[in-house]
């Protein structure tokens, strides 16, 4: 028996995804009443862990309320557990305080930004504190994106660029990236219809208040297209961890009669990503507690999606602590060992339910110039 | 004195707890438990003035106590509350 499958892992495994299923639907109460399992002390650990290599451990500490006192992990782990909450919610109020500071920044540069992903996505969680955000991304317009720059240009701020239409800098402590792009779509073929899309919906882009500030978001629409594309981009990738796919269930279920199913629908098929969402939103259902009236469209009889969370289970938070590949040889493809083993299985595995994303997706990877530093 | 407004109280299995993330880096040392009674007590006077006087009129009106326990305990809390750093000079 391999190291991923003992039987506490098991065992914590099954347990991390009740805890994830009662932290992440608070606002559903009937889910408290369900039975819990006690698990051991070890189990617990183990169970914190795997919330921490999931960017998870404060939704999962959300269900932590509602047990009974004799099932909670050992006192020691709990203190432990609480510390890393107080980081969280601090970190994000710091993150607000910041993402204000930087649109008010933008307006007075007369520049158009809009928020994707991060906070933005973190309003559609019942406990939007308890979401773990990375960086902040920004979309900015062709003449605010080449101004920004030259501004930051300007205050002498370190960048590091695609050359094409993305940009990052760390401020304060934190990563901010400028995109020219809303979707990490690769198929070439795709961007006239993307930007179309984009077009259509930007009057429905609504403010939302982030410290202090009315900041613009995406559509409902095109957040729900935007949290799973990035959640495709990944698996084609490295994976993903499980806080991307509480992400989807999350906007699902917020924003469901703010959109058009239907035409949900044809974007994905226009996309060439509809097959894919079977499978992406079985796994919701299944291992995410999202209720199926919360989908779109129904998910197809048939659907075997058992091999897409084993992947994402064991791929972790963006595969970066993915153990199959601890040993594994690096190159320049990537930082993460066993780079091209990983995208060319990656490949394999989705390219008969997103197969043109699949394939432009390898051949950015193969033959884009990778990531340079901006002198 | 006031009880500070920037921690928060949290029940989990009808223990409480507190984390204070004044110091920059939050560690261990600064998780405190507290029991029901020193929860609810924190929880009324949070961001309000305190003293052990005022707790124990709050503990004589909603608690089943003795006047000369209440006394000692209260004093107690406060002194508790002081060490701990959960209160705040005005």
């Amino acid at each position: 028996m391999d190291c991923y499958s003992t039987d506490r892992t098991i065992s914590a495994r099954a347990t991390l995804f009740d805890l994830l299923r009662r932290g992440l639907w608070v606002d559903r109460p009937q889910l408290a009443n369900v039975e819990f399992n006690k698990v051991d002390s070890r189990t617990w650990e183990d169970i914190y862990n795997f919330a921490r290599k999931h960017t998870v451990e404060a939704v999962v500490f959300d269900a932590l309320k509602y047990l009974p006192k004799d099932s909670l992990p050992p006192e020691c782990l709990l203190a432990r557990w609480l510390v890393q909450i107080e980081q969280i919610e601090r970190r994000n109020q710091l993150l607000n305080s910041f993402i204000a500071s930087q649109w008010r920044w933008f307006l007075s540069n007369n520049l158009s930004p809009l928020m994707l992903k991060g906070q933005g996505v973190a309003q559609a969680y019942a406990i939007p504190s308890h979401r773990i955000s990375g960086d902040i991304d920004w979309r900015l317009d062709d003449l605010s994106y080449s101004t920004a720059k030259k501004l930051l240009e300007l205050c002498k701020q370190d960048l590091t660029s695609d050359g094409l239409a993305s940009l990052s800098y760390i401020r304060k402590g934190v990563i901010v990236e400028h995109h020219k792009d809303v979707f990490n779509l690769t198929n070439p073929f795709l961007k006239g219809y993307l930007l179309v899309l984009l077009e259509q919906s930007e009057a429905e882009n609504p403010m939302i208040t982030i410290g202090g500030e009315s900041i613009k978001v995406l559509s409902p629409l095109m957040q729900i297209v935007q949290v799973n594309i990035h959640i495709l981009k990944h698996l084609l990738a490295f994976g993903v961890g499980l806080r991307q796919l509480c992400d989807s269930a999350r906007v699902y279920h917020y924003y469901r009669g703010s959109y058009d199913p239907g035409e949900l629908q044809r974007i994905y098929k226009r996309m060439g990503v509809l097959s894919w969402t079977h499978y992406l939103h079985d796994v919701l259902v299944k291992h995410f507690g999202l209720l199926e009236s919360d989908l779109p469209y129904p998910v197809p009889r048939g659907i075997q999606s058992e091999w897409m969370i084993e992947e994402i289970w064991m791929s972790g938070n963006f595969g970066y602590h993915d153990e199959r590949y601890k040993n594994g040889k690096h190159s320049k493809l990537s930082v993460r060992p066993d780079s091209f083993v990983r995208v060319w299985r990656s490949f394999r595995q989705y390219r008969k339910i997103a197969p043109m994303e699949s394939i432009f997706f390898i051949l950015t990877r193969l033959f884009a110039k990778p990531f340079h530093k901006k002198k | 004195m006031i009880v500070r407004t920037d921690l928060i109280l949290r029940e989990l299995g009808g223990d409480f707890m507190i984390v204070d993330p004044s110091q920059g880096k939050v560690d261990m040392s600064q998780v405190f438990k507290l029991n029901h009674t020193a929860a609810d007590i924190f929880s009324h006077f949070q961001g309000k003035e305190i003293n052990t006087q005022l707790v124990k009129e709050y503990v004589l009106d909603n608690y089943d106590i003795a006047e000369e326990i209440a006394e000692t305990d209260c004093h107690k809390i406060i002194t508790d509350f002081l060490k701990n750093g959960l209160l705040l000079d005005r």
